[in-house]
């Protein structure tokens, strides 16, 4: 599995730097939606062939909140060993930790500030979602389910939700989606915090 | 991202409700894992391909780029550290922890 998303990835690397004309570059938002929703679509269908799902995710309870809860601290964390890595401002470091692999938001907020914090963190957050991407299949069968939600944060409510509904369950996929939400709604709140605080 | 959020829930429901009723043909459900396969790679594949297109992305990945990897292996690192962490202390069925809780 992750070899080959590894070869589209390249493949799709190679494409648009030497194949595709600059005009494709304005349809592919459009035909990412697209794709998207089809895949959601399709993860609706897996969820709901399965009548056991809602019973299961019952017995956990609001123990699934523990999964954006630690995913959160453990970025907080990241960005302050990076602070003390790069010798950079403490709130910057935190900020672009913040984005949670939410790439675009988080790189809008902080750009005004920091073009370098900005591109860093834009750079960070799609550096984080392939790796997440990549890392999936082999967390999944090495370290568990639920880390599979960390790794992506924020994309495990929509990119990341076919690949991880592809390598685990469909509780975990529930799981996920409830996560990624809750993970994305905190870039929007956290971000600007830490921007303000620079 | 309100609406978004709520798009995505929306076809994630209708998908989900169309199958709970019984309502998707059974050719299809046999197929579903190979459908999602082939959405999937064409999602990555496009994703490269905005990346490969992508100036700002491009001129900049050699100057800060093993800044911003170094961000993204620590922060999705330690995320992941957390949440084992949590769930090991806290999450013992073994159906959404896949089961390395033993």
């Amino acid at each position: 599995m992750t070899k080959k998303i590894l070869i589209a990835l390249v493949l799709g690397i190679v494409s648009g730097l030497f194949i595709m004309p600059d005009a494709v570059y304005e349809n592919t938002g459009l035909l990412m939606d697209i794709g998207l929703c089809l895949l959601l679509f399709f993860v609706g269908i897996d969820l709901g062939s399965d009548k056991e799902i809602f019973k299961n995710l019952k017995n956990v309870g609001f123990k699934i909140l523990i999964v954006p809860a630690a995913t959160i601290i453990g970025s907080l964390t990241g960005g302050i060993v990076c602070s003390f890595i790069f010798d950079i401002d403490l709130f910057g470091s935190l900020a672009i930790a913040s984005g949670l692999s939410w790439y675009t938001l988080s790189a809008i907020i902080i750009t005004p500030i920091s073009s370098e914090l900005g591109t860093v963190a834009f750079l960070s957050n799609v550096f984080r979602e392939v790796m997440a991407f990549v890392a999936i299949p082999f967390i999944a069968k090495h370290i568990g389910y639920l880390e599979t939600i960390a790794a992506g944060a924020a994309i495990s409510m929509d990119t990341g939700l076919p690949m991880i509904t592809k390598n685990t369950n469909q509780e975990v996929a529930v799981i996920s989606f409830i996560s990624g939400v809750i993970l994305s709604l905190a870039v929007t709140v956290l971000v600007p915090i830490f921007v303000g605080l620079i | 991202m309100a609406l978004r959020v709520l798009l995505y829930f929306g076809i994630l429901a209708v998908g989900w409700f169309l199958s709970s009723k019984g309502k998707i043909h059974g050719n299809l459900m046999k197929r579903i894992s190979v459908i999602q396969s082939i959405i999937l790679f064409g999602l990555i594949y496009i994703m490269g391909v905005r990346i490969g297109m992508d100036d700002q992305i491009l001129s900049s990945i050699g100057q800060i780029g093993v800044m911003a990897a170094v961000f993204a292996l620590v922060t999705a690192s330690l995320s992941i550290l957390f949440v084992y962490i949590a769930r090991k202390k806290l999450i013992a069925d073994a159906n959404i922890t896949g089961g390395k809780n033993d």
